[in-house]
């Protein structure tokens, strides 16, 4: 039974996947894993809107070099 | 942008009986997926479709993709024909649940559920088991490395009940 568990989180790093934040989170209350997704969500709108403006800016520019 | 907390206080203050289900019931219960909408399996009893539409009528509940000018009254009626939901609202992304896929209608739900607390609130949250199970009845290729996840945390618990086990041996 051991064995097939082990193979569990050995399957799940072959997914690529980050067990180092599972052992973390699973350290966490329930309340604090929301609230720790509640902040990477945040972070990621964050980055989508400074991604945005940025996009936005550099076509100003273009249409600034277009012009002159 | 999505407020957890304001849907969770407001659901329990009108006594809606439902199980958090989906994306939320893995991060309550420890994956590191991330999501942007909350899930949740309702009971689908007159009184609760009732506080359910308490509950949502004052932000502004709208079927996500469709047409802004089409009418969308959100009441019983509506709630009553259909099963599945998905709504956008002003204090996030909901989707309602009448059904869940693998394990079935909200008493099904709640038999694969365990009280958490989440923000001082006791919430009936979908197990990792039931999570998993959902998820294979679904059969979605995106599903597989979240599954795999599940399984890890499954392992992770058992590891951790066993290591406090062994103190006592």
């Amino acid at each position: 039974m051991k064995t097939k568990h082990k193979d569990a989180i050995q399957e799940a790093i072959k997914y690529g996947i980050d067990v180092t934040l599972l052992y973390r989170n699973i350290s966490l209350t329930p309340t604090e894993r929301i609230e720790c997704h509640q902040r990477m969500l945040e972070a990621a709108e964050e980055l989508k809107k400074a991604g945005e403006r940025k996009r936005a800016e550099s076509e100003e520019n273009i249409d600034d070099i277009k012009k002159t | 942008m999505l407020n957890l907390k304001k849907i969770l206080t407001t659901l329990k203050k009108h006594n809606v009986r439902f199980v958090l289900i989906g994306g939320q019931a893995g991060v309550a219960q420890g994956s590191a997926y991330m999501t942007r909408d909350v899930d949740i399996c309702y009971a689908r009893d007159k009184e609760n479709l009732e506080n359910l539409i308490k509950t949502l009528t004052p932000f502004h509940p709208y079927l996500r993709e469709v047409e802004k000018n089409l009418q969308f009254i959100f009441d019983a009626k509506t709630l009553q024909m259909g099963l599945n939901f998905t709504l956008s609202t002003d204090i996030g992304d909901i989707d309602l649940f009448g059904e869940l896929k693998g394990i079935g209608y909200y008493d099904e739900a709640l038999k694969y559920s365990e009280i958490m607390e989440i923000y001082g609130i006791q919430c009936n949250v979908l197990t990792v088991e039931g999570l998993i199970k959902s998820k294979r009845a679904c059969g979605r290729q995106k599903d597989e490395p979240v599954i795999k996840e599940l399984e890890a945390i499954l392992e992770i618990r058992t590891q951790r009940e066993n290591k406090k086990g062994d103190k006592y041996i």
